[in-house]
């Protein structure tokens, strides 16, 4: 199949026209500056009669502008119109995602396909927090009605999204402490227990390891000297707990002289 | 080969055609054109680009594209 046989999903087909429209209408703004005019053309509204090819593949409208040989081509009309930027602004902080929150891609696993995570997105929930967060409010049994997605498969998904996640290890210097680090801070996801609430347990092998500061997204560890490597492991006490290996027994601080007994 | 232009490229060669331009006195404030056009897309330097230009033909046959039909208003406005 050639590229211009090739069809495109309806959005991207979208972006390539807006995108022509905003080339013209910054060259004709061009044009009028570089002119001095104190006036000029700009377009208000467009509106294509386009005869397409449409498939719809897998949750998914493609698009292609019809050959000569598709007889019985579709016709979308489509209508585009010129906002301001506030406008643009204004839509753009309604669909803007917290950076921190864990995208609905994030959910790689057996429970949800491809095809069921842009479902999810189709109905708003991009992002794992958002799914929690209707969970949280009973209305995983809605997303299940609108969406068609069994809700057993869902809940499955919301288990396993609820599991603490690992990122990485760090070494922290109390303050004024120079380079003597005394502390691990772990970054992840869900550190804390069911509804943010309650310290998770943490061990290095079979030893707790002390935790002095807990939040959803990090945890400050005095770790004894012997545990500045090795298997991380951090649970709720009830399911299973996510581990990360690391070695930073280069930062760990200098073991203490033994005491030698006086003599007397 | 595809010789179609851009649609930003008619656009403006439509608007520039017309040799409408904005200035005091009885003049034209808008203007709204109904085309046939000639649609299709191209991958350009790993980016699809939107293809609409005026038919090329004036005598259509089997092998050509049936035309689109693009509406587009212009107004005067001061420039951004």
């Amino acid at each position: 199949m050639s590229e211009q046989n090739a069809t495109l999903p309806l959005e991207h087909f979208i972006q390539a026209v807006q995108s022509q429209l905003d080339k013209a209408q910054a060259a004709m703004a061009m044009k009028a500056r570089n002119l001095n005019l104190p006036l000029t053309f700009a377009i208000k509204d467009i509106t294509l009669d386009l005869r397409a090819h449409v498939e719809f593949a897998r949750n998914e409208i493609r698009i292609r502008p019809a050959s000569a040989a598709d007889t019985q081509a579709s016709m979308f009309h489509l209508v585009f119109t010129a906002i301001t930027r506030p406008m643009i602004e204004e839509n753009a902080t309604a669909l803007a995602d917290n950076p921190e929150d864990r995208q609905i891609d994030d959910l790689k696993d057996d429970s949800l396909t491809e095809e069921n995570r842009r479902q999810l997105e189709w109905i708003g929930v991009r992002t794992v927090d958002k799914l929690q967060e209707m969970n949280s409010k009973g209305g995983v049994g809605a997303i299940g009605r609108v969406t068609g997605l069994p809700v057993d498969r869902l809940r499955q998904a919301l288990e396993r999204a609820s599991a603490p996640a690992l990122e990485h290890v760090t070494p922290v210097a109390p303050e004024g402490a120079g380079e003597k680090h005394q502390f691990l801070r772990v970054r992840g996801h869900n550190l804390l227990g069911a509804g943010g609430q309650g310290t998770p347990r943490v061990m290095m092998g079979n030893k707790p390891v002390a935790v002095i500061k807990a939040t959803p997204r990090e945890l400050l560890l005095a770790p004894q000297a012997h545990q500045w490597a090795g298997e991380l492991s951090v649970s709720h006490g009830e399911g299973l707990a996510t581990s990360l290996a690391f070695d930073l027994s280069p930062f760990a601080p200098p073991a203490p002289p033994r005491e030698i007994g006086g003599i007397e | 080969m595809n010789s179609r232009r851009p649609l930003s490229a008619t656009l403006i060669d439509v608007v520039d055609g017309i040799g409408l331009r904005p200035g005091p006195g009885l003049r034209a404030t808008s203007i709204e054109l109904t085309l046939p056009v000639e649609v299709s897309m191209e991958q350009q330097d790993g980016e699809q680009v939107f293809l609409a230009d005026l038919p090329r033909f004036i005598y259509r046959t089997a092998f050509d594209l049936a035309p689109s039909r693009l509406t587009v208003l212009y107004e005067e406005g001061e420039p951004t």
